[in-house]
């Protein structure tokens, strides 16, 4: 599914000043897998996350998606490849502020090939969320968990393989965490591949493989311990997903 | 819901959160549009008018007038110099003439009837007038050889003149007083409306041109000299070539100026485009001020917008907008802005002509030139304003934008 082999990023950061992000980091996740990306500040792991979401191109080595060499694409064919292959979640879910929930999580249809009922896979997304009942709200009039929700919905709605979640719950509390983390997994659950950064073990926790990053290299990347289902840490915290 | 609207309606919702910055990037194409539609409308107005005069005054017409091109009216009755043989000569030398009168005239006469009194044109013609002219009757007779021949006391009198001395009633028979001559009025003219040159041609009365030359004025010149042209003929070289003629038969000197002018439908035209030429170059210049200063303003404040937007952009460009189609939604925003500012512009514009015209005699006329005109330019300006902002927008950091 994802296979990186060898990839090097520098960064300039001022006249003659470079920062080395990523020093040959090679993985391969295979579809279906739910991956944590763990890691200190600094250690290049959002940078990795930039890379896999094509977003940014390494200074050197490959990355393969679905078989298909990335850095042999233009912009016009990586922006299909994101649009059809991989759904983004930010830290700061980045909702339109001004477009309701489902005009939201229509965006990238906007620039699907076949963009198809709209209306339809816009509402199917958010049942998936289980924020049906906000569809015509504001951003602004949703809680912060609400709100990533929103955000996993528009990531989902063109049914991509790849999920990429940088600190997904950065912002949020742990029972909003917990309700975000739970739509992850259902997802992982259902096949598609995810991977999330994130620099909290709790919430790395709820993955089945850890990949930790120091100074731009992959020092471990091991199965989680102490495996924990967020189902159930919802369930725990006695209350629904729906607030 | 469909793709385009929904991209359309996060567009407008844009526009609507800042309304005093949407505001200020529409009206500097609303005004440009409103001068655009002012300066069509009065130069369509002016034309329509000139038209209008030159289909009275007859588009195949040429007229001969006595006196220095300066002169205004029926002809300057001190000069004596357009004669018999000058008529005889165009006649015969100018190829095309279809028909052609004399006409003796004299503004500013006393015409009595009974205790009352006005003052008029006395025109003295020969019967060809009517063929020449357009000159029918609308009751009664026109003048004949044979009133012609016997230098008879008749007159036909313009609708102006009737209804200054005789009201409703009907003329036909009465008799009128010009000079110390009686005149039988024989009928009524149809009305001419209002010459090109701004003169009531419905205040005339007409006489034979004999009794004109010979019992009223005692003159063996013309006032003026009218023909019509065959419309094959090129009515621009005639007018040059009736113009030397003349000249030669009143010796007239290279560098000396005429002793006669010479009307036609091209010198109306000519007088009419020197008119609205300077109020076109004004508005003109108003117009592209305005436009100019309206992309300007949208030009920055989409550059400020696109800055402001960047999540926004980097959103899109992560969920798979290509920089061509991040290029495309910022120029049609743009455009759509240029639009609804060019269309308050056409809806003022067209308020604006329809009180001048209501409320004032300037000329106008509304057509659909510049409403055509109004949305191509709205639409060019619109994508020149934006090219740089929506390349600028392409051109984002995505990476940098998403930050959190």
């Amino acid at each position: 599914m994802i296979q990186l082999q060898d990839i090097q990023k520098k960064y300039r950061t001022g006249p003659g000043a470079e920062v080395q992000a990523l020093r040959g980091v090679s993985l391969t996740i295979e579809q279906g897998e739910f991956v944590a990306i763990m890691g200190p500040s600094g250690c290049g792991k959002s940078t990795l996350m930039n890379i896999l979401g094509t977003l940014d191109r390494p200074d050197s080595g490959s990355y393969r998606l679905h078989g298909d060499d990335v850095a042999g694409l233009d912009d016009k064919a990586l922006s299909k490849l994101r649009n059809r292959r991989i759904g983004f979640v930010f830290q700061s879910f980045n909702l339109l502020p001004l477009a309701s929930a489902q005009e939201n999580v229509s965006l990238p249809l906007l620039y699907a090939q076949a963009p198809g009922d709209v209306g339809e896979r816009s509402r199917k997304a958010l049942e998936l969320v289980g924020l049906v009942d906000r569809a015509h709200h504001r951003p602004g009039e949703l809680s912060g968990g609400q709100q990533q929700r929103v955000a996993i919905a528009r990531a989902l709605v063109t049914d991509p393989e790849v999920i990429l979640a940088d600190e997904p719950t950065g912002n949020l509390d742990t029972r909003a965490s917990a309700e975000v983390m739970a739509v992850l997994e259902d997802l992982a659950g259902k096949g598609k591949t995810v991977v999330l950064v994130t620099h909290e073990p709790d919430i790395a926790a709820y993955t089945r493989r850890v990949i930790a990053l120091r100074d731009g290299q992959v020092v471990s990347d091991t199965p989680t311990s102490e495996r924990k289902s967020a189902r159930q840490e919802l369930d725990r915290l006695g209350k629904e997903v729906t607030p | 819901m469909n793709a385009l609207r929904l991209a359309l309606r996060i567009a407008l919702r844009n526009l609507g959160v800042r309304k005093g910055r949407s505001a200020l990037m529409m009206s500097g194409v609303a005004v440009g549009i409103v001068t655009l539609i002012l300066v069509t409308a009065v130069t369509e107005g002016t034309r329509k008018k000139v038209e209008k005069g030159i289909q009275s005054f007859g588009p195949d017409a040429v007229m001969v007038v006595a006196g220095s091109p300066q002169t205004r009216g029926p002809g300057d009755e001190r000069v004596s110099t357009l004669t018999a043989q000058d008529l005889d000569a165009i006649r015969s030398g100018i190829p095309g003439v279809r028909v052609i009168v004399p006409i003796v005239a004299r503004s500013a006469q006393t015409v009595i009837a009974g205790d009352r009194n006005t003052t008029t044109t006395v025109f003295a013609s020969t019967p060809e007038i009517e063929e020449a002219w357009d000159q029918h009757a609308e009751s009664g007779e026109l003048i004949s050889e044979a009133h012609e021949a016997s230098l008879a006391r008749v007159a036909v009198l313009g609708k102006t003149v009737v209804r200054d001395l005789f009201g409703t009633d009907d003329p036909i028979g009465q008799t009128i007083r010009l000079g110390d001559q009686k005149f039988k009025i024989i009928g009524v003219a149809q009305s001419k409306g209002t010459s090109p040159m701004g003169m009531d041609m419905d205040n005339r009365v007409f006489v034979p041109l004999s009794t004109g030359m010979r019992r009223l004025y005692n003159v063996d010149y013309y006032s003026m000299i009218r023909f019509r042209l065959d419309p094959a003929v090129d009515m621009q070289r005639t007018v040059e070539q009736v113009n030397a003629m003349l000249r030669q038969r009143h010796s007239i000197g290279s560098g000396d100026t005429d002793d006669f002018s010479i009307r036609s439908a091209i010198s109306f035209r000519q007088m009419a485009a020197k008119m609205s030429r300077t109020l076109t170059l004004l508005l003109g210049i108003i117009t592209l001020v305005a436009l100019g200063a309206g992309a300007l303003v949208l030009a920055n404040i989409l550059t400020v917008a696109v800055s402001e937007r960047r999540v926004e952009i980097g959103v899109r460009r992560a969920v798979g907008a290509s920089r061509g189609q991040i290029t495309q939604q910022f120029l049609i925003e743009g455009v759509v802005v240029t639009i609804l500012g060019g269309l308050i512009g056409i809806a003022l514009g067209t308020g604006t002509v329809l009180a001048l015209r209501s409320a004032t005699e300037m000329p106008v006329a509304l057509s659909w030139l510049p409403f055509a005109a109004g949305l191509v330019v709205t639409i060019v300006v619109g994508i020149v304003a934006s090219w740089l902002p929506a390349r600028r927008a392409a051109s984002t950091d995505v990476v940098n934008a998403l930050r959190p």
